[in-house]
């Protein structure tokens, strides 16, 4: 992992990206709040920018293998999806008393987690369970 | 004590990983796979490799129940917090999306190479 602050972000491995995901806390109900949804974006966002430059790396270091391409194509699929989902904000949510619904945002992000764990059992199956709890929806 | 303690689990740790390490390559040092008996025939296998060796190897098209049963009797690693359900539908619906396999019925419980029919199974 490289983060001098003129270089580029460079992620390596899993541990790597263990270290930069940040917990995502969806609420408890299936809607939330004009503010607390912009918290929990910021919070999605970074995770799946995190996977998009890990998988840049992963192209390049992991052995041509059709599973692997294809566990690597699905959490890309999958992140690009979730990234495209939080972008999908009405114009009038702002206004005091509207509630958003992040269901299908969950169901998605969920995707992106098994996508991600896939991934890892590909390369580092050791560490599945970390990467599992480290995307995990609290 | 702390740091006697700290220093022995960072001992044991270090030894692991360099074991397994060294597990792996010799590992890779063989080519082809065990026998389909074997309990430990998708050990190293990543589960979307695993799917794939025994539905060309079986060539009949099997639910998800039937294919988790499969990887599980074959010492597939699943981990423990995502079950093996979930794992096994998202590495088939990785091959799905690459055209590599196909759903044989609406629910999405039977997988199958493309080309056969339902008849096969």
């Amino acid at each position: 992992m490289s983060n001098e602050r003129d270089s580029p972000l460079v992620i390596k491995n899993f541990h790597d990206l263990l270290q930069l995901l940040v917990r995502v806390h969806f609420p408890e109900s299936d809607t939330t709040s004009y503010w607390n949804f912009l918290d929990l974006r910021k919070n999605i966002l970074h995770n799946c920018d995190m996977i998009l430059l890990f998988l840049q790396v992963q192209e390049k270091v992991l052995p041509y293998r059709v599973d692997i391409y294809a566990a690597i194509d699905e959490l890309r699929f999958d992140a690009l999806n979730v990234k495209k989902a939080c972008g999908k904000v009405p114009a009038n949510f702002g206004r005091p008393g509207r509630r958003r619904s992040v269901k299908h945002l969950k169901g998605l992000y969920e995707q992106m987690r098994l996508a991600a764990v896939l991934l890892c059992q590909a390369n580092s199956p050791e560490l599945m369970d970390d990467v599992a709890r480290a995307l995990s929806l609290e | 004590m702390r740091d006697s303690a700290l220093q022995f689990l960072m001992a044991q740790y270090r030894d692991a990983i360099q074991y397994t390490n060294e597990l792996k390559r010799a590992i890779a040092s063989f080519s082809g796979v065990l026998p389909p008996d074997s309990p430990y025939r998708y050990a190293s296998m990543t589960v979307g490799e695993a799917v794939m060796n025994f539905l060309d190897r079986v060539e009949k098209p099997h639910t998800i129940r039937q294919l988790i049963s499969e990887l599980e009797s074959g010492g597939c690693m699943f981990g423990v917090i995502k079950s093996p359900d979930e794992i096994v539908r998202k590495a088939v619906m990785a091959f799905v999306r690459q055209n590599k396999l196909v759903w044989l019925d609406k629910e999405k419980n039977t997988v199958a190479r493309p080309g056969w029919s339902v008849k096969k199974s």
